[in-house]
């Protein structure tokens, strides 16, 4: 068979199977798999979210696909092994690579499955890979306990930590009256930009071997002890507690679970165990950005809290009771959610 | 340095479950640079115009209110930094608007398009591949230390950039009906040229939007010799500075079956040719 003939036998399904991909590419259908009377708010969104499935494709459509993409592929190795020229070759590399794309799509996602995320596998993930989790707690903790006791006990040490302009804003700060200066929802939107931020770069940073997860950990944690050893040695640990004590619980927690998640990269670049190093930050990798995903769910729901609840002029003790409940709410969502999880049950093929 | 043997190359090939082999070609720095610039360009303008609006809006709002609404700009600036390339990428299968405008595609490295996580972890890593305020210093780096010119969110993600051809199914040159014949006078030896001799000379043609203008013509001079040769034809008779070319490009139109019922589609190669028709064939002419 002569280059030219076999162009000329083949064109026509080359054509078809053309077709099917450009409809595959741009018609993609959005699904969810949620029922009730929510559906008709989440269908709001859906021209926001399409999934990206298979298209809605009969079976007949499917499995012509299917048998041309096979056609195709031996026509590639045709062309390759009797030298049909670069043209063609890279013509039938490029339908190949295409039909490859549509043919092995992942599973949809769809906001089902985001809410079973931050359900039951965030916490359960989280608790699968909890000495991470201890690491970086323990660098969250214990640099601040120091730095909070060095303060409480010296708090003119508070210059080699802090700025005269951030010493003279504790003065006036949380001196008892609640913080007017903005309003809640502008707060709440600048603490989810900034912290939810910083939580991700903490989880960003540790593929730097975690080094970068280390320093935010360990200088957050500096930060934050000091802060409250120094105002407390000022005599406004009641007014700062009251104010902190409740999207402490989220916020908190969600910094370390980021830097868990950070040291979860690090470790996989520096230790890399029976894995090659490219496939160890890969399935690490994936495991780290969901308890990244989530330490960000955690701090979004932390910045409401701080910006509508915390500053509001609510009796202290209320709110130590309310923070106290707060914290107990994400232990046990933490230690407790998701003990049923199944990870086999979305599990699809790791491609 | 377990692919040494290979050679450098800006391709990547892999093999599918059908046994057949992909070629990638991959997005270089420049090409990834120039899309990210594309989409930064377009996160500013955005950014900017929801900001105006915002404010606009504020105003009309009184003072607390406004300053609640003004408050959006945050998550604003927060989505499309964090967010942007995230969902862009998810749900346009690999895709920002800056690598749609550059042809570019974000897939796995196994080839099948990325998935949501694939998606978050190349694009949150970001921040690791852009310590600092060096630009992307990181990410160049370890761009040009790996064979598939992946950054550090690419490594942790599992996949690579390639740039996206659409080409269409080649045919035997057209548009060929102003070159002149090899006139069989001019053939004093024989009169004939294998179909495989066509389908190399073919392939010169097909690479010559790849190859500069006197590279071609040094490749060309060395299938003429030994061609003309045997056809016993005079290359001397031509102009010295593209007589490979010309003798070439004539003897596919003289051999090759031509696709007379497909004379209408456009020239592929003649533009590429680096002599304008015109000179071309006056120097057939001659």
């Amino acid at each position: 068979m002569t280059r030219e003939e076999f162009v000329r036998q083949r064109q026509e399904d080359w054509a078809r199977f053309e077709a099917l991909l450009s409809f595959a590419e741009d018609k993609r259908q959005t699904r969810f798999r949620i029922r009730g009377p929510i559906s008709i708010l989440l269908s709001l969104f859906s021209m926001f979210s399409a999934t990206r499935s298979v298209p809605n494709w009969t079976g007949e459509d499917l499995s012509e696909f299917s048998s041309l993409f096979r056609a195709i592929c031996y026509d590639l190795s045709l062309a390759r092994s009797r030298d049909f020229g670069l043209g063609l070759n890279r013509y039938l590399n490029n339908l190949v690579a295409r039909g490859h794309n549509a043919f092995y799509r992942g599973q949809p996602g769809s906001f089902g499955r985001m809410f079973r995320f931050f359900l039951e596998e965030f916490p359960w993930l989280l608790r699968q890979n909890i000495r991470y989790f201890w690491v970086a707690l323990s660098l969250f903790v214990l640099p601040g306990l120091i730095a909070g006791l060095l303060l409480y006990l010296k708090p003119e040490l508070g210059s080699r930590l802090f700025t005269e302009e951030m010493m003279q804003q504790f003065a006036d700060m949380h001196s008892g009256e609640t913080r007017k200066d903005h309003p809640s929802a502008y707060m709440t939107s600048m603490y989810i930009f900034n912290n939810v931020g910083i939580a991700f770069r903490c989880f960003a940073s540790g593929a730097l071997c975690g080094i970068g997860t280390v320093c935010t950990l360990v200088f957050n944690s500096l930060f934050i002890g000091g802060v409250t050893g120094y105002l407390v040695a000022l005599g406004k640990g009641h007014p700062f507690f009251t104010f902190a004590i409740s999207h402490g619980s989220f916020e908190l927690t969600a910094i370390v679970v980021a830097g868990a998640a950070g040291l979860i990269l690090g470790h996989a670049i520096v230790h890399p165990g029976s894995l090659t190093r490219a496939e160890s930050v890969r399935v690490r990798g994936r495991v780290a950005v969901k308890l990244a995903l989530g330490a960000g769910g955690m701090l979004a729901v932390a910045a409401f809290i701080e910006g509508f609840w915390s500053p509001s002029p609510i009796p202290g003790a209320l709110k130590y009771f309310v923070g106290t409940i707060l914290w107990i709410v994400v232990f046990c969502y933490l230690a407790f959610a998701g003990r049923r999880y199944d990870p086999t049950e979305f599990s699809q093929v790791e491609v | 340095m377990r692919h040494s043997k290979q050679m450098i190359d800006s391709r990547t090939s892999l093999d599918t479950p059908e046994g057949v082999q992909l070629t990638f070609h991959l997005g270089g720095p420049a090409l990834r640079m120039a899309a990210y610039v594309a989409d930064f360009i377009i996160r500013l303008a955005v950014i900017v115009c929801l900001t105006l609006l915002l404010a606009v809006l504020g105003f009309t709002m009184g003072a607390l209110g406004g300053t609640a609404i003004f408050g959006l700009v945050f998550i604003v600036v927060f989505l499309a930094e964090w967010f942007y390339g995230t969902v862009f990428e998810w749900l346009w299968s690999g895709r920002t608007p800056g690598k749609r405008m550059f042809g570019l595609r974000v897939i796995k490295i196994g080839g099948y398009p990325i998935g949501f996580y694939e998606s978050v972890i190349r694009n949150f890593l970001r921040g690791a591949d852009a310590p600092f305020v060096i630009l992307y210093a990181l990410g160049i780096v370890t761009m040009m230390c790996n064979k598939r010119f992946q950054r550090l969110g690419d490594f942790f993600a599992g996949t690579m950039v390639v740039v996206e051809e659409r080409t269409k199914v080649p045919h035997k040159p057209r548009n060929l009906h102003m070159v002149p014949i090899l006139e069989r006078a001019e053939c004093r030896r024989g009169y004939h040229v294998s179909e495989r001799t066509l389908d190399v000379v073919t392939r010169l043609f097909e690479r010559a939007g790849y190859l500069s203008g006197p590279r071609r013509e040094a490749i060309a001079t060395v299938l003429a010799e030994p061609i003309a040769d045997r056809l016993g034809f005079d290359l001397q008779a031509l102009p010295p500075e593209d007589r490979g070319s010309r003798f070439l490009i004539r003897v596919i139109k003289t051999f090759s079956p031509q696709d007379e019922d497909q004379g209408s589609g456009e020239l592929t190669f003649l533009s590429d040719f680096g002599v304008s028709e015109d000179n071309l064939l006056a120097g057939a002419r001659r």
